[in-house]
């Protein structure tokens, strides 16, 4: 392939690339967000609240072991009791803590989900994955990353 | 005939050498992403990456307590109302505290790959 054709092709993935991470992020911010009003939901429910999800907003508070209606703010997640600082180190079944990155937020924009899946290439399957991670010691993989 | 033949062979090459590229781009992503979490122990390593739209991966590697090197390679499968980990063929939910963990990690993650690998295609 000439240069210049590489340099191209090159663009194409990267653009596609940075769309995969971000309608990837889209969707995980998505399903935090449903898991998160699902887990209140539970609470309020198991403490017998009435409530209207629409315009309220809860919050618990830590310790306090109770929940208490506050005014409702555009995309304002209720906070999750489930922060901690300082949080151990977690063994390997669960994804590390990030350190030191920034704190913890309790807000962001509802998300737009993207339904349409886009063509999964090159690693299709888990044996593609485990394809992946074999061929991974290969002594050429630093010098053919493109810089 | 031959012309075809040797038209088809270049196609077919061209892309082989397309996907390997994609595949290092990847393996790039997965490097950075690896280094969001911290210091690896010794002789381990750690990578993470977007695979498509609704799939991330973390894949790490540690010497146990009998100098036996593991690995595992987790799969988080994101659905509307939760996410699904893929660890050893084995399906399980993943609970809140883990998401957030991965969606803090997936932020820094789609910024540093934007701006440390692809900010010359923009």
């Amino acid at each position: 392939m000439e240069i210049s054709k590489i340099i191209e092709v090159a663009k194409d993935f990267s653009h596609e690339r940075v769309e995969h991470a971000a309608h990837g992020l889209a969707n995980l911010e998505a399903a935090v967000y449903n898991m998160t009003v699902d887990v209140y939901d539970q609470a309020l429910k198991a403490q017998d609240v009435q409530y209207n999800t629409e315009a309220t907003v809860y919050q618990i508070h830590p310790g306090a072991n109770q929940l208490e209606v506050v005014e409702p703010q555009a995309n304002d997640l209720p906070l999750n009791p489930n922060i901690q600082e300082n949080a151990p180190i977690p063994d390997n079944t669960q994804l590390a803590e990030i350190i030191p990155i920034n704190a913890a937020t309790t807000q962001f924009p509802m998300p737009e989900l993207h339904a349409e899946e886009q063509q999964r290439r090159v690693i299709n399957s888990r044996e593609d994955l485990d394809r992946f991670y074999e061929t991974h010691n290969n002594p050429d993989y630093e010098e053919r990353i493109p810089a | 005939m031959l012309q075809k033949f040797l038209n088809g062979l270049s196609v077919q090459k061209k892309m082989q050498r397309e996907e390997e590229l994609y595949r290092n781009l990847i393996r790039h992503e997965a490097k950075i992403g690896g280094e969001l979490f911290g210091a690896v122990l010794e002789g381990g390593r750690r990578e993470f990456f977007c695979l498509d739209e609704h799939t991330w991966v973390w894949h790490e590697e540690w010497i146990d307590t009998y100098g036996q090197r593991q690995s595992k390679t987790t799969r988080y499968d994101v659905r509307p109302n939760g996410i699904l980990k893929a660890q050893d063929g084995h399906y399980q939910p993943v609970k809140l505290q883990e998401a957030q963990r991965l969606l803090q990690a997936a932020r820094i993650y789609k910024h540093r790959i934007q701006t440390e690998l692809y900010s010359f295609a923009s």
